[in-house]
Formats: C-alpha cells, structure tokens, sequence
C-alpha cells in the first residue's frame, strides 16, 4: 500500500486531501506545518512514506525548505514529492520541476491529484 | 616769424636776457606780455599756436578779448592781483581761441618790475589743459564703466595685504556684502566676520594657503548680510607679488614664492546666489521627481504583491468548495453530507468576504464610495452582522455583550457591516479555536464605539498604526489564511468617510482590541 504524507496548513484542504486519497486506496499521514513533516519523516517508524503531497505556503519551515531538507538527507532517493500550491506562477512550477518534482496548482481535480501522487501523467497530457 | 623786440630786453635790466629768450620761445606755454591797461606787449610761438593769433595781429589790443565773456571778471581780477600786489597768482578759466570752441587752461600770471618805474605790466603763461582735461574724463568714464560692469557681472573686486592685514573692497563688493563702505573695517579679521560661521573655517585657510602655498584662492562660501540674508559668493585670488625681485642671498620675506616677496592677494568675488538657488530647485526638483517614482514604482510592487496575494488566498476556499463538492458528486455516504455542506459554506463565506474586500478596497481607493447616512441603532445593527457570521465560524464563540441602549449613530448600514465583518474575520483568523471572541457597544460623550476582542497573539505596539496600512501583513500570522493585508485599512477608511475612527489596543489578558466609532444622530433623529 503507498502511503502519503499530506504537508497542508489549512484544515479543510488538508481533510479534502485525505477524503481524496483514501478513496483512491492510499494510506494517508498528515501534517500541518513544516515542522510536523519533517518530524514525521524523521521517525524510523513513518520511515515508508512514498509520496510527499507539499503545500508551499506553510509555517515553518516553508515548503522549499522542507524539500531542500528532503534533498539533503537523501530521502529524494526513494520517495516522490509532488508540490500542490496556489502559487501559480511559471516559475513556481520551473523550480518545482528543477527539483525533480510534479507540481498540481490549487484549485485541482480530484482525478489529477490522485494520478500525480500515483505516479502517472495527468489525464489527457 | 617776427619777434617781439620788447621780449628781447630783460625786464630786470642785466641784459641776461638770451636765457629768458630761450624759455619763452621754447616753452609749450603760451606765453604773453600785457601793459598796466592790459594791452598785449609780447607773444610768443606758443600763444600763436594756442590762440590762433598772429603777434602782429594781437600787439597792442586788450588782452581781455582773448577770454570768453563769462571768464572775463576772473580774468581781470588776476591781472589787477598780480599788479597791484606784485604777486604771482593762478587761476583756472577758458580762453577763446580765434576759431574752434574754447579751451580749458590754468593761468599762471606774474608782475613785471622795473627798477626805474615799479611795476610796469604782467607776463601771462597759458597751459592748455584739454589732454589732462580729457584724461580726466576718460579715467572717470572708465571707472564708471567698471563700477557699472561690477554691478551687472555682480562681480567685484578685493586686495589682501598681508604686511598690514588690511583688505579693500571694490564698491560692487560692498553691495554683495550689503554694508556701508563706511561700516566695513577693511581686515582680513573684518572679511571673515561677515562669512557664515560654517565656511568661516574653509575660507580662512584657503586664503593662508594661497599666500603661503598653492597660490590660488577658489572657494564658494556663504555670507550673513547684516539683514540676515545669506548670500552664495564665489572668490578667485591669486598672489600680488613686490615688484623687483630678491637679490640673492638676501632674507626672503615670511610671505614669497622663492624668489618673490607675496605683497598679498588680489581677486574677485561673484554674487552666485542666483545659479546657488538655481541649483538648490533643479536638486529639490529632482528629489520631488525621484520619490514620487519611488512611491509609484512601491505603490506598483504593492499592487502586483497585492494581486499576486488576492489570487493566492482566493484559491484556498476555491479548492475547498470544487473539492468538496466533487466529492459529493462522486456519492459518499450520507453521514458525511451535513459535514461536506458545512465546509462549503465555511469557504464560500470566507471566500465572499474576501472578494467584498477587494470590491471596497478597490472602491476606496478609487474614492468612489457613495455613503447614504442614516439614524441606526448601533446595538441591533451589531447584533445582526454578527447572527450573520455565527454560522459560518462555528469553532469560535462569539461572545456578544451588548449592552441593551439606545445609542442611535449616524452611519451607512452596507459599510458599518463591512466594518464589523472585516473585523470579526480578522478575529476568527487570529483567535485559537474555540476561544471566545467578544463584541460589544458602547456609548462615548460624542460617538457610539463598536470593540472587537479576540485572543490572538496581539499586536506589538509599535505595529499598531501600521496595521491600519494598506497591504500591511503582521508578523504573528496564523497558518492557513492569511488574508489580502487590506482589511484594516478598508475600516479604518470606511469609519472614517461617516465621521469616526478606528484604532487598537492591546487589552488586559492579551490579544487584540480594534474598535471603531461613528458620529452620535442627534436627538429625534435626522
């Protein structure tokens, strides 16, 4: 079972998100802040999540800096993150990319969250 | 030429008369000779010359013919001086030549003695006084010319002598300096009292290093004129030096350049107040126009941040409400459904409220804001924008304390709500969950007050007037949402526009109090 670690702020996306997954079949970790996330992939037992789902904006440390520490411990090696952000400028989506990961901008379809954390192209790309 | 044979015979009668021969017929005088009755007895070359007047043709008439009407009286009156009192006088007059106008002379008129008969006439020397008359005039228009040049160029002129300190000004330098030539002590001590106390300094050594050293003054300074205007000059000066120079081996003076002894200095001084002025509006100018960009190019970055933010916090609710309501298309369980519902409405609410905020922005901004002030009580107004937002924020206690009055304001109603709704969404979005959130009115001397408390992490006080700046965004931000940065801007101008105020405090137990007013209706209404 893939199991996902949902880094989300905001409460109702955050619970939209796990509704979403669990209904595709994932196994669903939260986290609010930054902080949380990497508590959370620093514990040996929560040391299988495959997928990260990264909102940007958090508390801190932001998003970026989430991933640049997900990068440094070389947990990139054997998880995917995919960024889900309201940030919705070319460059956002070009810095995700450089960082090897898939980006989803707010608002998204249920359907295209679910392919990307799957590991698939988006429906009709 | 014929000679007069009476010039031949001394007068004094030792026959040395050859010498006095050569004088008069030398002399550029004119020179002649006239009797007791003032008649002509000699003439020489110099007097044909001046006069016009051949000796044969003079001989024996008056001489007073040879002096314009108006000069006759001084005329004869030094004749009469000379012979009667055996003197030798002066005088200054015209003469009338033959042709041409008159010419201005001086007179010098002596009595001829004879030792047998006293006294037998006068000699008469004419010095023609045209050239010096004209070099006269010439230095004076000269010096007119200059003053005039002075005045227009504003530039004048000033000597430094350094053996006794004493300093000279041009007349044009006393009009810069606004002093009475009288009233200028003319020292080096005397200049630089009148310089600003700050260029006093710079100027002082500029001068001792010119006589010393670099051997040119160029500075601009300030004077204080004695009506207390400040005046811009410019001096250039160089060294004046003694004229011959030091033989060698002899002590140089304290003052020279190796070889010369510095006498002083010697320049001119500029009025440049005007070009100062000039200068002073094209900077200010400059200035003006360079922050006005400034404040276009920030008020630019703030609306892009501003957008940029607006979309930012719109997609928030958005991807709440298309979520969730996907979900329910897709069919969950009815247990889920009053949840569902319940969150769509949370961020439909919040989503409204936000773009009413960049509606009244916008519009505030715009200045175009159309108030319809009316008599309203405060108390059910209040209590009826607050019923409305309970729904939507049901994890906070919105602890309503309103005092059951009559306190009757005058107010628009659309914008006394946005006032309150901005500031009851500010206090959801810094209130922990489920802590109280108070409301409640009251009635100053001159204005009902509507206080908005909520338990968030407060406001620093020196962030307390900022807060009410456009796109001003607090550092204690709460995660999720975090707003457009408008809102209490939009309340404090809103509050405004109807005659109030609005403010915060920071209240006992913490958190933050924002409270606003509006002008009390008068009694009975409008």
């Amino acid at each position: 079972m893939t199991t996902v670690l949902v880094v989300e702020d905001e409460a109702d996306l955050r619970f939209l998100a796990r509704m979403t997954l669990d209904r595709a079949g994932f196994d669903v970790i939260e986290a609010g802040t930054g902080a949380d996330a990497v508590a959370v992939l620093e514990s040996s037992d929560t040391a299988d999540v495959d997928v990260v789902m990264l909102d940007l904006r958090i508390p801190p440390p932001d998003g970026w800096e989430v991933l640049a520490w997900i990068h440094e411990t070389g947990l990139n090696t054997r998880m995917r993150v995919v960024i889900v952000s309201a940030f919705v400028d070319p460059g956002t989506a070009a810095r995700a990319a450089s960082m090897g990961c898939r980006y989803l901008a707010k608002p998204f379809r249920g359907d295209d969250l679910v392919a990307l954390i799957r590991g698939d192209d988006l429906p009709g790309t | 030429m014929d000679r007069d044979p009476r010039f031949d015979r001394t007068a004094d009668g030792r026959g040395s008369d050859g010498y006095l021969r050569a004088i008069v017929e030398t002399s550029t005088d004119a020179i002649y000779r006239v009797d007791l009755d003032g008649r002509i007895t000699g003439w020489s070359p110099a007097a044909e010359r001046l006069f016009s007047y051949r000796a044969t043709e003079v001989e024996g008439t008056p001489s007073a013919q040879l002096f314009a009407d108006e000069h006759l009286d001084a005329y004869e009156v030094v004749i009469r001086q000379a012979v009667v009192g055996a003197l030798t006088t002066h005088t200054h007059t015209d003469i009338r030549p033959r042709s041409g106008p008159s010419v201005p002379v001086a007179l010098a008129v002596a009595a001829i003695h004879d030792e047998d008969r006293g006294v037998v006439g006068a000699s008469v020397i004419v010095r023609d006084l045209t050239e010096q008359r004209e070099a006269l005039a010439t230095l004076a228009a000269s010096e007119t010319r200059l003053r005039e040049s002075e005045a227009l160029a504003h530039v004048g002129g000033w000597v430094l002598d350094v053996g006794t300190g004493t300093v000279q000004w041009s007349e044009e330098l006393h009009r810069m300096h606004g002093i009475d030539p009288v009233d200028f002590q003319g020292s080096l001590e005397g200049h630089l009292a009148l310089v600003h106390p700050d260029d006093r300094a710079g100027l002082e050594s500029a001068i001792a290093m010119a006589v010393d050293g670099h051997g040119v003054v160029d500075a601009e300074y300030r004077v204080v004129r004695p009506d207390g205007k400040l005046r811009w000059l410019y001096t250039r000066a160089e060294r004046a030096f003694a004229a011959p120079s030091v033989a060698p081996g002899v002590p140089l003076p304290a003052h020279s350049d190796g070889t010369r002894a510095v006498i002083g200095l010697r320049g001119i001084c500029q009025d440049v107040s005007e070009r100062h002025d000039a200068e002073q509006a094209v900077r200010d100018a400059y200035e003006r126009e360079r922050a006005a960009a400034e404040g276009l190019r920030a008020a630019d970055r703030l609306k892009d941040e501003f957008l940029a933010t607006v979309s930012h916090e719109l997609r928030t609710p958005l991807t709440a409400i298309m979520g969730f309501a996907q979900l329910i298309g897709t069919g969950i369980d009815r247990a889920s459904l009053p949840d569902m519902v319940t969150r769509i409405q949370r961020n439909a609410v919040e989503m409204h409220g936000m773009v009413e905020r960049v509606l009244d922005f916008s519009r505030l901004q715009a200045g175009n804001v159309d108030l319809r002030l009316q008599t309203i009580n405060l108390h059910q107004l209040v209590a009826k924008t607050v019923e409305g937002y309970r729904a939507a924020l049901d994890e906070h206690h919105i602890d309503v304390s309103l005092a059951e009055d009559d306190t009757e304001v005058l107010a628009d109603v659309d914008a006394t709500m946005h006032i309150i709704g901005n500031l009851l969404s500010n206090a959801v979005k810094f209130s922990p969950a489920r802590e109280p959130i108070t409301v409640s009115t009251a009635r100053d001397r001159d204005a009902g007050r509507v206080t908005v408390v909520d338990r968030g992490p407060g406001i620093p006080a020196e962030l307390k007037e900022a807060v009410f700046e456009r796109f001003f965004q607090g550092p204690n931000q709460p995660p999720g949402r975090r707003g457009t940065g408008v809102g209490l801007a939009i309340v404090r101008r809103y509050a405004e526009l109807q005659g109030g105020r609005a403010w915060c405090e920071t209240p006992e137990g913490g958190g933050t109090a924002v409270m606003f007013t509006l002008p009390l209706a008068r009694k009975g209404g409008r």
